[in-house]
């Protein structure tokens, strides 16, 4: 090699080619800050202001992993023999690291990795990428790309810095974040990616504080037995587990989790994104009471339309979404398994009755809220226990031939049911959901019972 | 003449970024902050001492140059300790995450410039990290500007070696013979 080359290499391989970016660059690119980080290597609990004890729920080490975990996967899986697509050669700097981006971002792992030079390397990668994957879907991780731009040119390497905000632990569906502050930071040489940097802001953005610690807390309380399968450094909560068993009480503990404590509010139909040609209008009735409803997207499917609408979402046959509806005490397919007054039920009575069914978790209400333009109540419940009948449920459904069959209610199952007076007729509207239904159809289920509209 | 602390301020304003840089380039991030500041507190007590540009960031570079030198000995008494106490049961803390992707070619030429003695790692760093003139590289080292073209072009020749080690070429000798005493 010459002197010239060595000199080349020894330049090129400056750790901080522009001090300039020290000025915004967390040049370690720490997931937290230093006084966070000295926090969390203590054992010592933490003395709140009310002077009570609580143990240390260290800040997003596990999330931030799982996200350069990926990234390396990326880099690992390109094929040492591919060069980079024809155009990168004269793409700018800022396109190559625009296009890696969204590659990522869409777990395109072959596009993404033919951006990056042949002897790209991810430091500490490990095996467990695939699990990591996993983990950050299951949790709700979404990555939502702001902008490319240069920051620093050198003699050999542009550097570009591309910024983003993200979603994670179902907040988008619980109305929290997207949290910012995020970035990565690309060094392009030559046509191809060199190295990549990035920042995962979790405390300054309140993800951290509106979401993984409350979280974190929540699940050790309510579920002590399953945080400890689901934390690798548990009791400290800063780490996930990478098991199967783990990864699906994840899952279904982020959903509890975003079904326990998100707010109760009105769904304005017209606020959700259901283009026209997307929607339908069906027709529902219980004895005199008749009435419209909308259904949005696809998949929503009955052989009882006038009585039920059930939706599959994973797999051909079982449903994992049903509404349906009937009225107190006389309707039809009624099956009521739980302690009513004998007394003239009103909405509040009854209301109050299944918030107080054995078995059940409480999530929220009795709330008033409207439907169709009239005043209802509302309540939101997890199905906990068998109690003998279809646990904690007040009505059972079948629906024998084919199609979206909604089975029996079982535990876990996420039950709510809207109480309206039409009339005189206590009508019953009531949806279930099971644990990997997704938000989506909570939001679809939602919409519907706000698009009804009383003939 | 400008007060000490107007001239500190502008000398903190027009050399923070380039100390700071000097010094991540040595050591962790986190560490670095501190040497940073201990640099500067080094040259506020000097501050009548700090020479006029162009000299004032080689003189700088020189103060940083020993306090990272004794935080980095420090660190290494601290990670001794932190062994003793693995030992012990007592856990040492965390490291920071650091989440930075480098390819393997610079990776590699870092690893051979630590392993270049101290003196000739640091005129090597000074001039191609720093990019300070080989003349101010001498006249920090307190050597001859020939000194300094003389180490950096044998520690090139040493991390040509170690990057990209050639193949060993073997002398081929002929065998003994009967004459010399072979059998």
């Amino acid at each position: 090699m010459t002197h010239d080359q060595i000199d080349r290499m020894v330049r090129q391989a400056n750790p901080v080619p522009d001090p300039t970016l020290l000025e915004t660059v967390d040049v370690s690119v720490l997931v937290f800050d230093e006084q966070r980080r000295t926090e969390m290597q203590s054992d010592q609990p933490i003395k709140t202001a009310q002077g009570e004890e609580k143990p240390r729920r260290g800040p997003l080490v596990g999330i931030a992993a799982a996200v350069a975990l990926v990234i390396g996967a990326l880099i690992l899986l390109q094929s040492r023999d591919d060069a980079p697509v024809a155009d990168q050669k004269t793409a700018s700097p800022v396109e190559i690291a625009t296009a890696f981006v969204k590659a990522y971002q869409a777990y395109d792992v072959d596009s993404a990795a033919s951006y990056l030079a042949p002897d790209a390397n991810l430091a500490g990668f490990g095996e467990d990428w695939p699990l990591n994957r996993k983990f950050l879907d299951f949790i709700g991780y979404e990555l939502i790309i702001g902008s490319c731009e240069t920051v620093a040119t050198g003699d050999f390497t542009t550097r570009v810095r591309c910024t983003y905000d993200f979603h994670a632990l179902i907040s988008k569906e619980m109305g929290l974040g997207p949290f910012s502050g995020s970035y990565f930071d690309l060094s392009i040489r030559d046509g191809a990616i060199v190295s990549v940097g990035q920042r995962f802001e979790s405390m300054s953005n309140g993800f951290s504080s509106q979401m993984w610690e409350p979280f974190a807390a929540w699940v050790a309380e309510t579920y002590p037995e399953d945080a400890a399968i689901m934390y690798a450094d548990w009791p400290n909560q800063s780490l996930q587990a990478l098991t199967d068993e783990s990864l699906s009480l994840w899952g279904q503990r982020s959903w509890d989790y975003a079904m326990r404590v998100t707010p109760e509010e009105i769904v304005d139909p017209e606020e959700l994104s259901f283009p026209a040609p997307l929607t339908r209008t069906k027709r529902g009735s219980v004895y005199d009471v008749t009435f419209t409803f909308t259904v949005p997207g696809s998949g929503w499917e009955s052989n009882f339309p006038d009585v039920l609408i059930a939706k599959s979402v994973h797999g051909a046959q079982g449903a994992e979404a049903i509404l349906f509806w009937t009225s107190f005490p006389e309707g039809p397919h009624a099956n009521p398994c739980g302690a009513i007054s004998n007394s003239p039920p009103s909405t509040a009575s009854l209301a109050t009755a299944v918030a107080n069914l054995p078995g059940i978790e409480l999530l929220s209400g009795p709330s008033d809220v409207t439907v169709g333009g009239l005043p209802a109540k509302k309540v939101t419940f997890i199905v906990r226990e068998d109690v003998g009948c279809d646990p904690g449920f007040f009505y059972t459904w079948r629906a024998p031939d084919g199609g979206a069959i909604w089975d029996v209610s079982e535990k876990s199952d996420a039950i709510k049911v809207w109480f309206v007076d039409v009339d005189g007729t206590l009508l019953v509207i009531a949806s279930e959901t099971k644990a990997d239904a997704g938000p989506d159809v909570l939001a679809e289920i939602e919409y519907i019972v706000q698009s009804i509209r009383f003939d | 003449m400008s007060s000490p602390h107007r001239r500190f301020e502008m000398l903190y304003a027009d050399h923070r970024l380039e100390v700071l840089a000097y010094c991540t380039r040595r050591m962790q991030a986190a560490d670095a902050a501190d040497a940073c500041s201990e640099t500067f507190l080094v040259a506020w007590r000097r501050i009548e001492d700090i020479p006029s540009p162009p000299g004032t960031l080689p003189y700088l570079y020189g103060i940083a140059s020993r306090v990272v030198a004794n935080q980095l000995r420090t660190l290494r008494r601290r990670s001794r300790l932190e062994e003793r106490l693995q030992h012990l049961g007592v856990a040492p803390p965390p490291e920071p995450l650091a989440i930075v992707l480098q390819n393997s070619q610079d990776q590699k030429v870092v690893a051979a410039l630590h392993r270049l003695k101290p003196r000739d790692r640091e005129i090597v760093m000074l001039y191609t990290w720093e990019s300070l003139p080989r003349d101010t590289i001498a006249q920090m080292m307190g050597m001859t500007r020939g000194a300094i073209d003389q180490r950096i072009h044998r520690s090139y020749q040493r991390l040509a070696r170690t990057i990209d080690p050639a193949p060993e070429t073997r002398r081929i000798t002929s065998p003994p013979t009967a004459e010399k005493g072979g059998t």
